[in-house]
């Protein structure tokens, strides 16, 4: 599973993520499957589950070329605001990046879980991975101008 | 999932190996993901 890092209240690097369908019947552990064709899908979201228990989703944007199968989010300033009223999922759709427990201001190291849905052509729901999660690593700054 | 085979000896039996781990079922390959820092923008 792979790991992103994030400065607090940072909005780069964009975080970019490729989608890869199971591996093959056979093939070695730890094969990656092929690329997953984002063609005809609809929906992309991000959705992060902070250490301390709060929810956010975010919009993805799929790359142009949907056949790469790459989905892109780049932060916003108002990821890090408060978090406005959650969603009838529990999620925070602005903000809340820092609403949690998890985020305290000193300097240190926070993780937590992420994962990505796809709303594919048929109505069809895919998560990756569906195996575990990816997660994000924030690290609070020393200080910021 | 795994399963622990024991062999036990007897007398005069040839000693196989203490323990095997052997695997009796292999999860399917699942989704997965390939996460990386950008600097192409999301728009």
């Amino acid at each position: 599973m792979g790991v992103f890092v994030l400065k607090l209240r940072d909005t780069r690097p964009t975080l970019e993520v490729e989608l890869h369908d199971p591996a093959p019947m056979g093939s070695a552990p730890g094969t990656l499957g092929p690329v997953h064709d984002l063609t005809g899908s609809s929906g992309w979201k991000l959705h992060i589950h902070l250490e301390g228990g709060v929810k956010v989703v975010r919009t993805m944007t799929p790359d142009a070329t949907l056949p790469l199968g790459i989905l892109r989010y780049t932060w916003a300033t108002t990821d890090w605001d408060a978090a406005a009223a959650p969603d009838a999922n529990g999620s925070f759709q602005v903000g809340g990046l820092v609403a949690g427990p998890s985020l305290p201001l000193v300097v240190g190291t926070r993780e937590h879980r992420m994962e990505y849905e796809v709303v594919g052509a048929g109505s069809a729901r895919l998560t990756f991975p569906n195996g575990g999660y990816d997660t994000l690593r924030i690290i609070a700054d020393i200080g910021q101008s | 999932m795994r399963r622990l085979w024991w062999w036990f000896l007897g007398d005069g039996d040839a000693a196989p190996p203490i323990a095997t781990w052997a695997p009796v079922a292999r999860p399917s390959g699942g989704n997965s993901t390939v996460l990386r820092a950008s600097t192409t923008e999301a728009s």
